[in-house]
């Protein structure tokens, strides 16, 4: 009987031995890289995400290299948040007419529900790849076209796949100042 | 009166009117461009088509008087298709560039399109190209691909602002609108074309890129410009910035129109003008305790019986209820009797249209209601030379100014700030900055501007006319009926003189 | 440089054979030939302002001479066909405001060239007719406005009237009736649009010749505001012969309701190409075969465009069917108009003709109503796909639909004056569209040909 108790007692060497078999196992093949795992080796290794992803913004150029928005707002209309904020400009350009002096994004408001995305005439705004945002301070979050339009991340690879229809340019007239 | 009718309906109009005019105060919309009700018939655009009884043609509701017995259709398939046909004409060489397009919003071609418009069109040829963003001297900037040759601005200067600068240039799809060589316009009535525009090639350079007018919310108001009182419409967001204004229609005042002057004279209301805070002596000072502060100041003065050391100095720029709360609260309860202002009659004997068409002399918005208040309350004004000598002579304890945003008020209260000594008080209820500044040691509240205002004013021809602002742009400001209000709440607390008058007793 | 050798020519008289082909009857061009017939002596000689004199000196009545116009049934010969006779009775009798006689010598429609004739070699008869027309309006002033290219005419016709004037027929007191008329020369400035009538007294008025909204008619208000009657060379010319013959002589030559005769300016494809006389009602086989002797080296008839380019066209067989009227053409789905008949024989290529008379039409469309404007430049532009080799299928139901938008929806008519056009080439030459059609590349994307489906 005491025996059986002793027995009884030390049942849990079992247990715990297929315990450790199955911490064992995990161990070898996460080690080994054998079968299905979920963790991933972050920062060296990253996720893939689908292409329908959306993260922080992309302001796209065109193919000459200006800005492709034509600051007509209708991002920052049909944005939920109100987190669009453009001033509209002459442009220098003769050829053209309109572009934002200013295009900036709270991304502390923004819900990135690309609606902006969906809204943009011209191919001007995107939802981009990027998820790593981190800032010191909230005013950081507040971001204009250098950073949605320039950063490194992007590596250039932000023309607009708006094509203007094939027309002959009219020129703008202007003062003679 | 005239019964005709229109869709099957019967409807009694005036005789004689034109049918467009007709059908739209009975509710029912003939789209149109060409036809502007306070222009001539041009029967341009060929938009209004109705199918007459008895006509096999269609003809131009435009162009058609009402009488007894006519008989239109505007719904029938005859009319729809000949609408929809007549849009896709006007914009095929359209440039459709609504993004960058300043009238997106308001544009008679969106609406229409939306409306009547045949969705898919067959043009895919190349479209006339015309020259874009041509200046036309400083106010307006025209793009001549835009433009769909309504010849509605062209027919305005011909008849309304008689400065006949702009024609139609060119035959056919060339034609252009334009002014000789490009030169500027001319006259004090060019942005009025800009309003009657139905589409985007005249934009105004002022508003123009400043805001996508969808933003825009209306509230309707009196310009403040003079005294003719041209009913105007403020365009503004979300009322912390003013854009535009725009006349609104009056028959008996401004018609459809209104002066550049007058539209430009939202700009002194706008955040960058304003004073947003109270002050004293330039250290800024929460609202409340300013009021407590200048009711202190003149409740000291009166109960040392030196209320004739105090002088009010105020313009006829005020509505008549706030005139009405500031005559009672200075000359009733507190027994003023120095009251400063410029010359208000002299400006009603010599008033006088100015320019062109309707601008006038007197460049105050109230006159007339300064005067019926002063007579009511039988107060009389000094004008400006006493008060300087008054400041100078030094029998002025407390100056109390209350200024509007209004540029030239600032300019006549320049020489005033420097006739004052450093012993007089001043106290200064404005909406501007700029007076604030005048005098740097007084202590400034910050006022509601003109377009913000509620109340009444009453215009050259006696006819008073309603501002119904109503939003605030700066959060710390008040009304002047506030601001009197609060005074005389405050100048009834008892103070520690009062208890010590009391304890005596 | 065309443009230079154009303006020289028409400093030069028209270079066409004048004299009498068989087959015509000669009423206007009576004296067409006479040696100096443009000088007022040898006018009068031949009977000239001898209606205008028996006017005056028998003292008829304004009412008289109107009711003697519109007796002889005459009707206005620039392109409408509306009765020349009624025209004048809608002028308002009372004299509160002055009137106006306008004679619209701006013949610039591509074929015609009749008024041309008149102009250079009868003018005076042109210039009694409308003092004469001037009397029945009570008009104390008239103009005629000249083409501008026609620098020659213009020439001929002021000279003309300087004698009229040295003659005692204008001024004051003509004849010593107590009628005073004055007639001036303005010079257009290259417009078609201003052949138009209510252009031509935008023009006049020195605005930009646009036609002006109807109503008010220009009988009622018109030039200057004021009651204003605007008629054809050839209506005027032939005002003093039915003065002088009386209206049933005039009414007795022609048809029924097509009374008198009909100057013909033929071109195109035949022998001889000229201005004919021909009486109303006439065959069109007398023109084809008698004046203008047959056509060019025995190549067949195609199609004929009979009263100016803005007429629908006709095949061979529907011209050889019609007579030389109003009713008839009008019949066969085409008009008179101003009588410049356009013969083109088998080698012609209508779409290029079309594309032709689309681009001046295009050029000539004044911008004022929408629909031409934008509508005369689309078919354009569609016609030189065609001819370019690049139209759609879905083109030719695009320019019937767009000309059928165009017709009657506009102020003057010069929309229709293209649109029906289009649309009559269309139905009797499809064959001629359908080969360009297959000649095209065919390049349509697939969205424009689901958009074909749709439409056809």
């Amino acid at each position: 009987m005491k025996a059986l108790n002793n027995l009884k007692a030390k049942s849990y060497i079992v247990s715990t031995l297929f315990g450790l078999a199955t911490t064992g196992k995990h161990f070898v093949q996460n080690l080994l890289g054998i079968g299905d795992r979920p963790t991933i080796q972050y920062p060296e290794e990253r996720r893939a995400y689908s292409n329908r992803f959306m993260g922080v913004h992309v302001l796209t150029r065109k193919a000459d290299g200006d800005i492709a928005c034509t600051a007509c707002m209708l991002c920052a209309t049909n944005c939920p948040a109100d987190c669009i904020h453009i001033v509209a400009a002459e442009s220098p350009k003769p050829t053209v007419e309109k572009y934002p002096a200013v295009y900036e994004i709270d991304m502390m408001r923004c819900v990135f529900c690309g609606y902006c995305e969906d809204a943009c005439p011209v191919d001007a705004v995107r939802m981009g790849r990027d998820y790593e945002y981190a800032e010191l301070s909230e005013r950081n979050f507040v971001v204009g076209i250098e950073y949605l339009a320039d950063r490194p991340q992007l590596k250039g690879k932000n023309i607009s796949v708006f094509r203007e229809p094939k027309k002959l340019v009219t020129q703008k007239l202007r003062k003679a100042s | 009166m005239a019964k005709i009718t229109i869709n099957e309906k019967e409807f009694e109009v005036e005789d004689g009117k034109n049918l467009v005019d007709a059908a739209e105060e009975n509710g029912i919309e003939i789209p149109h461009y060409c036809y502007h009700p306070g222009l001539s018939v041009a029967g341009q655009c060929r938009m209004c088509v109705v199918e007459q009884e008895g006509n096999s043609k269609l003809q131009i509701a435009c162009n058609m008087q009402c009488k007894d017995g006519l008989k239109v259709s505007t719904e029938s398939d005859r009319v729809k298709d000949a609408v929809k046909w007549n849009l896709e004409f006007h914009l095929i060489n359209h440039p459709i560039d609504c993004p960058i397009c300043d009238q997106a919003g308001e544009c008679g071609l969106q609406e229409y399109f939306m409306e009547h418009g045949k969705y898919k069109s067959q043009m895919r040829e190349q479209k006339v190209l015309k020259e874009k963003v041509v200046p036309l001297g400083d106010k307006i900037t025209l793009d001549k691909e835009r433009c769909i040759l309504c010849s509605r601005c062209v027919r305005f200067t011909q008849e309304v602002s008689k400065t006949a600068d702009l024609a139609i240039f060119n035959r056919g799809d060339r034609s252009v609108i334009g002014t000789v060589n490009n030169e500027p316009m001319k006259g004090n009535y060019q942005v009025n074309t800009v309003d009657i525009c139905p589409v985007g090639a005249l934009t105004s350079t002022d508003f123009r890129f400043e805001q996508r007018v969808w933003f825009l919310e209306e509230a309707e108001s009196i310009c403040r410009g003079c005294s003719t009182g041209c009913n105007v419409n403020i365009h503004h967001k979300a009322g912390k910035h003013i854009y535009r204004l725009k006349p609104r229609y009056n028959a008996d005042v401004n018609a459809y129109w209104m002066c550049d002057e007058g539209r430009l004279t939202y700009k002194s209301a706008n955040f960058d003008k304003r004073l947003n805070a109270a002050r004293l002596g330039g250290v800024k000072l929460p609202l409340r305790e300013a009021v407590q502060m200048l009711a202190a100041e003149l409740k000291t003065l009166v109960a040392m019986e030196q209320q004739d050391e105090i002088a009010v100095l105020l313009f006829p720029t005020e509505t008549n209820e706030d005139l009405e709360t500031v005559f009672k609260t200075l000359k009733g309860d507190l027994e003023i009797n120095a009251f400063y202002s410029i010359d208000v009659q002299a400006l009603i004997d010599e008033d006088e249209v100015k320019d062109e068409l309707m601008m006038r002399n007197d460049p105050y918005p109230n006159s007339r209601g300064f005067v019926k208040g002063m007579k009511a309350h039988k107060i009389e004004t000094k004008n400006l030379q006493s008060l300087k000598k008054d400041l100078e002579s030094g029998k002025i304890g407390h100056l109390l100014i209350i200024a509007p945003e209004d540029p030239q008020v600032t300019d006549l209260l320049a020489p005033l700030s420097q006739a004052t000594s450093p012993d007089t008080f001043v106290s200064l209820l404005t909406p501007q900055t700029a007076a604030a500044d005048l005098f740097a040691q007084a202590l400034s509240i910050p006022c509601i501007s003109h377009y913000e205002k509620k109340g009444c004013m009453i215009n050259f021809q006696g006819r008073e006319q309603q501002l119904s602002g109503g939003f605030r742009m700066i959060k710390e400001s008040l009304s002047l009926d506030e601001c009197f209000r609060l005074l005389l709440e405050e100048y009834k607390k008892p103070t520690e003189i009062d208890r010590r008058k009391g304890a005596q007793q | 440089m065309m443009r230079e050798t154009q303006h020289h020519r028409n400093m030069r008289p028209m270079a066409v054979d004048l004299s009498p082909a068989p087959g015509e009857k000669r009423i206007l061009l009576e004296h067409l030939g006479v040696q100096g017939i443009r000088r007022i002596s040898v006018y009068e000689s031949k009977g000239g302002y001898n209606a205008l004199k028996k006017i005056l000196e028998k003292k008829l009545s304004p009412d008289q001479v109107i009711e003697a116009v519109k007796g002889s049934g005459i009707r206005g010969r620039g392109g409408a066909g509306f009765p020349t006779g009624l025209k004048w009775n809608f002028v308002p009798k009372d004299q509160s405001k002055p009137h106006y006689l306008l004679c619209n010598a701006d013949e610039s429609e591509p074929g015609t060239f009749k008024d041309r004739v008149i102009l250079e070699h009868l003018p005076h008869m042109m210039i009694e007719g409308m003092i004469i027309g001037a009397y029945a309006v009570q008009a104390k002033k008239s103009y005629v406005y000249i083409r501008g290219e026609y620098t020659y005419a213009t020439k001929i016709v002021e000279e003309a009237i300087k004698e009229a004037y040295r003659a005692g027929y204008l001024g004051k007191n003509i004849l010593g009736s107590g009628f005073d008329h004055d007639m001036f020369v303005h010079r257009g400035a290259g417009a078609y649009i201003c052949g138009e009538e209510t252009g031509l007294i935008s023009s006049l008025e020195g605005k930009k010749g646009w036609p002006k909204l109807k109503p008010p008619f220009p009988a009622v208000e018109g030039y200057l505001k004021c009651p204003t009657v605007v008629n054809n060379v050839e209506t005027l010319a032939a005002v003093p012969w039915i003065i002088n013959n009386g209206d049933k002589a005039y009414s007795g030559i022609g048809t029924e309701k097509s009374t008198g005769t009909k100057l013909w300016s033929v071109s195109g494809d035949v022998v001889r190409q000229g201005v004919f006389e021909v009486e109303c009602g006439a065959s069109f086989q007398t023109l084809l075969e008698d004046c203008c002797r047959g056509m060019k080296d025995g190549r067949k008839l195609k199609a004929v465009i009979p009263g100016g380019s803005s007429a629908p066209i006709l095949t061979a067989a529907e011209a050889m069917d019609m007579t030389l009227d109003y009713e008839s053409i009008a019949s066969k789905g085409s008009m008179l108009g101003s009588g410049g008949m356009i013969i083109l024989d088998e080698t012609r290529d209508l779409v290029q003709v079309l594309k032709n008379l689309s681009e001046f039409y295009h050029d000539e469309s004044c911008g004022q109503c929408t629909p031409c404007r934008e509508g005369t430049g689309w078919l354009m532009k569609i016609l030189h796909s065609f001819t370019e080799k690049q139209a759609r299928p879905i083109d030719l139901e695009l320019l019937k639909t767009t000309s059928n938008n165009m017709i009657g929806r506009t102020i003057c008519v010069l929309a229709d004056s293209i649109a029906m056009p289009v649309l009559s080439y269309i139905e009797k030459f499809p064959e001629e569209f359908d080969r360009y059609l297959s000649e095209s590349s065919g390049q349509s994307s697939l969205s424009e040909k689901l958009q074909a489906k749709e439409l056809l």
